[in-house]
């Protein structure tokens, strides 16, 4: 890697820089790396010590989100069962603006559950970038407000701390509702629980208005105009609710799995480090013996 | 306006967000604590122009100033 002329201090700084490599780097100064390796060991034992302890707080909290999950679910799948009878259809209107919705959370640590949402509403707003954006969680947030910033017209925070409420998702919901743009349809965008190891980022619609009055079978449920706001507020509830509780139980088995690979990451290092530690250690006595013997013979010779 | 709670400027999850705490309020003490857990709700947001953020305020105090803002300008109506 290094050829040994090269400046002690240089290899020193570039040991440090270049963790996994430092297996492969030859030291010739053998006290002193001993003493590195062992730092070393320590500190990824901690740090393996760490994740492990996170792995099983998140597992003990993923029932709880997968429980929480399944509740929620049947709630926005009743709720979709009118829109589905009425064979509702988003509205096409021209000139009106769409808002998606971005149901991250606030913590990290979780593998790349945020980044595959923030990935596809780039990818969205590449093809049109004609929509609001209205984000829950700071991941998200700090994501997009990057690259997509001047979209964004409603941000929040504190959520992923617990299992999101309904509570949450109606205050969420008013927030939305009391925006002053006028949007042809709500998309919200959340990860889609597949199973423990898969999630993938979907949309689910809630209609407006005009949506909802338009579909073709919306006479059978004999709806007055006057109570069809609150239809559309609730509905919107329903799928943020939805949309929260699928996302939060995503983000804890993501961060099972992200905490799972990182211990066992650790634990190949802490073996490789080790066989290097007894290695080294090895050679260094095998080196004070050498200069022991030749010493002592030197003196006898003389 | 048929309603009550729409001419006081509530929206629809307001008013169901009342109820259901209303019900909480009213049952024995042991369940009371555990569904209360269920109604508590702790956010914040922030309103976004132009790409700057806004100020970070409390979601349930904006929304209740925001309805009673839009309960005054019916009431003037």
């Amino acid at each position: 890697m290094l050829s040994r002329a090269a400046h002690p201090a240089l290899r020193a700084g570039v040991a440090a820089a270049a963790r996994p490599a430092t297996l492969n780097v030859i030291h010739p100064a053998g006290y002193a790396t001993l003493r590195e390796i062992e730092g070393r060991l320590k500190s990824i034992r901690n740090i393996e010590k760490i994740t492990k302890t996170m792995k099983i707080v998140a597992s003990t909290k993923l029932t709880r989100a997968q429980r929480a999950m399944t509740e929620s679910r049947t709630y926005g799948q009743t709720s979709n069962t009118v829109f589905e009878q009425a064979e509702t259809k988003a509205a096409d209107v021209e000139g009106k603006k769409t808002l998606v919705v971005v149901c991250s959370s606030d913590k990290g640590l979780c593998g790349g559950i945020h980044s595959g949402l923030s990935r596809k509403t780039r990818k969205m707003s590449a093809e049109n970038s004609d929509f609001d954006l209205a984000i829950l969680g700071e991941k998200c947030k700090a994501q997009l407000g990057r690259s997509n910033g001047r979209q964004i017209v409603l941000s929040f925070a504190g959520i992923g701390k617990d299992v999101p409420t309904f509570a949450d998702a109606q205050a969420i919901a008013d927030q939305i509702s009391l925006l002053p743009t006028d949007y042809s349809s709500v998309q919200i965008m959340y990860n889609k629980f597949v199973n423990a190891q898969t999630y993938e980022p979907v949309i689910v619609e809630a209609f407006s208005e005009e949506a909802i009055a338009n579909s073709p079978n919306f006479a059978a449920f004999e709806i007055d105009d006057e109570v069809l706001s609150n239809l559309r507020e609730y509905a919107l509830a329903n799928a943020l609710f939805w949309a929260l509780a699928e996302g939060h139980a995503c983000e804890q088995s993501a961060r099972r799995n992200a905490m799972d690979n990182a211990s066992k990451n650790a634990g190949d290092m802490i073996n490789k480090f080790q066989i290097l530690f007894n290695r080294t250690r090895q050679a260094v006595i095998t080196g004070e013996l050498v200069e022991i013997i030749t010493g002592a013979a030197a003196s006898e010779e003389g | 306006m048929a309603f009550a709670w729409k001419a006081a400027g509530l929206t629809y999850n307001r008013y169901l967000a009342v109820a259901a705490r209303v019900v909480r309020r009213s049952l024995k003490e042991d369940k009371r604590l555990q569904a209360e857990r269920r109604g508590e709700m702790d956010l914040r947001f922030a309103k976004w122009e132009n790409g700057k953020q806004g100020e970070n305020k409390s979601l349930a105090s904006a929304n209740e100033a925001a309805m009673a803002e839009h309960a005054g300008g019916q009431g003037q109506q």
